[in-house]
């Protein structure tokens, strides 16, 4: 039996060759996608944890992602837009389809109880830091789904306000416009709390 | 990974209320950025991309089967065809799995081997050594399938990929049936399979039999070099540099030269000249056509489902409306009562266009779907005066399968 060469893992992703430069070595370098999978892994798995009821799901979905964005990478066009916000947009897709199909509705927990630290803190660190998530998880509980996604895209997956709008079929400057609303929003809810 | 440090649209703001949000919100970025993929899963997910890129082999683009794109300049349909060359993937549990059955496997028409459809052929013919034996030949209402292997003659060289790349199949009223795609496997030990489907939507008349000639103009296939190659090697591959014609008997070779990894470093591609005709009789064997004719508008854009044809090895819908002058990708999901579309075992989708229907694709057997079926379609395209991409849909179709 033919071996297949393997996929190497160890990329540096802040200094290693741009994503249409990978992208464009795929077809002949399997290896190649073994660096884009490195570069993103991370940064989808976080978005999925946020968007599944378990570990198990986001990991799951992790691989249907990149095993549909690897089956369709001849398909990703530069000029519409960076990998990132293509890649992005798999992953929405599979969420969503992965909660229509298992369960009617799928909390979203942003910081799910088990990415929550167990830390060795002092107390008024660990005061401080469960003061803020229970301020954030108050506010998450009043915001609808596209609204916890866009916070989700900037706050921890880090995306560009041009990435999100890619990603979620916007314009950039609606993106951002968005953004500003929802800020401003959870800020007047902030205070009036106070 | 750097972090953006743009975190508030409005830059220069120094509300007290603001920046408390905005560093609630980065201080549960990075506790949510402290968590990594469990490792039981990252070793799973790593194994199954690189299984899924050892089945892949890019020898030219032109080959891959676009699942949800149609580009302007293509407004015909698709000669798609998915090269996916088997090699060793996992240990002894392939071994005894022929060539044959796994190129039917993974288009989707497995059932022809295990429910034994079609007709037997087990016709050859030889040229330059190179012996192509048409295994099995099946025709439905959607498709017609080839299945054939290639045995190389006996050299030192190690040759793979084998294949009739420019396949063509008429029928007896001279009529060329498009490629839609193959799949090709290849293990040292046994000859290269092909299974190869043409679009058979233009038969009509439900005959009971029909008469092909399937002609073979010639066969590629990828060859070990045992020295370094004397040209420098291609980055990407570049196009194919072979000729499309030569002598019968001939053979051609590229001299674009590739690394291809460690276990190949040195290859090259190689053309066999035909050409080679079989004419081959073969049952029809039919499917089932439910005209749907309804009509769902979104978003300022009405579609029609027009129909769908459900065949043994693949289920057609037919959808009209889109325009065919805009550049979008389209998706579309079939689903009924507790399954879908995705849970076919070796089932891909395709999309194309054609005759101003937008036909989705599932390769697979729905034959046993009865009920209430769902289709739903999904679009992005970017008119010409939006320079973003836009959303089109859902476009949701509710139909009963009898």
């Amino acid at each position: 039996m033919r071996e297949v060469h393997g996929m190497a893992l160890s990329i540096d992703r802040d200094h290693g060759p741009d994503d249409a430069a990978l992208i464009q070595a795929v077809p002949v370098d399997p290896a190649a996608f073994a660096a884009l999978y490195a570069r993103y892994r991370d940064r989808v798995y976080w978005y999925l944890r946020t968007r599944t009821a378990s570990t198990d799901d986001a990991a799951d979905l992790l691989q249907q992602v990149f095993l549909q964005a690897l089956d369709r990478i001849d398909q990703y066009k530069p000029k519409q837009g960076p990998f990132v916000a293509w890649l992005f947009g798999i992953a929405r897709h599979a969420a969503s389809n992965h909660n229509r199909r298992r369960r009617p509705t799928v909390p979203w927990d942003l910081v799910p109880e088990v990415l929550r630290p167990i830390s060795d803190d002092d107390p008024e660190s660990q005061a401080l830091h469960n003061e803020s998530l229970a301020r954030l998880s108050d506010v998450f509980a009043s915001l609808d789904a596209d609204k916890r996604e866009l916070l989700v895209l900037r706050y921890i997956v880090d995306l560009s306000f041009a990435e999100i709008g890619l990603t979620v079929g916007k314009s950039e400057a609606a993106a951002r416009q968005q953004m500003s609303r929802l800020l401003r929003s959870l800020k007047e809810q902030h205070r009036e709390d106070l | 990974m750097k972090i953006s440090k743009d975190r508030c649209p409005e830059k220069g703001d120094s509300d007290i209320d603001l920046e408390v949000i905005v560093n609630d919100l980065d201080h549960m970025g990075q506790l949510c950025r402290s968590a990594i993929v469990p490792p039981q899963h990252e070793a799973r997910v790593v194994r199954a991309l690189r299984e899924r890129a050892a089945e892949r082999s890019w020898q030219d683009t032109s080959r891959w089967l676009p699942r949800h794109l149609f580009a302007r300049h293509r407004p015909l349909a698709l000669a798609a065809a998915v090269v996916v060359s088997l090699v060793a993937i996992v240990g002894g549990a392939y071994a005894t799995v022929s060539t044959l059955s796994r190129v039917s496997k993974m288009s989707g028409a497995d059932n022809i081997l295990t429910q034994n459809l079609g007709t037997h052929v087990n016709r050859s013919h030889t040229m330059a050594g190179y012996t192509v034996t048409v295994k099995r030949v099946y025709v439905d209402s959607n498709r017609v399938l080839i299945a054939y292997t290639i045995h190389p003659p006996a050299t030192r060289k190690r040759q793979w990929n084998l294949a009739a790349d420019n396949l063509k199949v008429t029928t007896a009223s001279g009529v060329a049936l498009p490629n839609r795609g193959y799949v090709n496997a290849s293990e040292i030990g046994q000859p290269d399979a092909t299974l190869q489907w043409f679009d058979a939507a233009s038969v009509t008349g439900d005959p009971k039999e029909l008469h092909l000639r399937l002609t073979v103009p010639w066969i590629d296939g990828m060859e070990h070099l045992p020295a370094p190659p004397t040209s420098q090697p291609s980055a990407t591959g570049g196009p194919h540099g072979l000729p499309t014609s030569g002598l019968y008997g001939s053979i051609a070779t590229d001299p674009a030269n590739r690394p291809n990894g460690v276990q190949d470093p040195y290859m090259h591609d190689f053309r066999v000249f035909g050409p080679l005709s079989f004419d081959i009789t073969v049952p029809f064997e039919g499917g089932r056509e439910v005209d749907v004719h309804q009509q769902v508008r979104a978003g300022g854009t009405t579609l029609t489902l027009e129909r769908v044809v459900i065949s043994p090895t693949e289920t057609r819908a037919y959808v009209s409306g889109f325009n065919s002058k805009q550049s979008h990708s389209v998706e579309g999901n079939l689903s009924g009562d507790g399954w879908t579309d995705e849970d076919i075992d070796g089932g891909s989708t395709g999309v194309w266009y054609s005759n101003g229907m937008t036909v989705f694709s599932y390769l697979g057997s729905f034959m046993n779907k009865h009920g209430a079926w769902t289709l739903t379609v999904k679009s992005t395209f970017t008119a010409n005066e939006t320079p973003n991409p836009v959303s089109g849909g859902p476009w949701t179709f509710h139909f009963t399968v009898p």
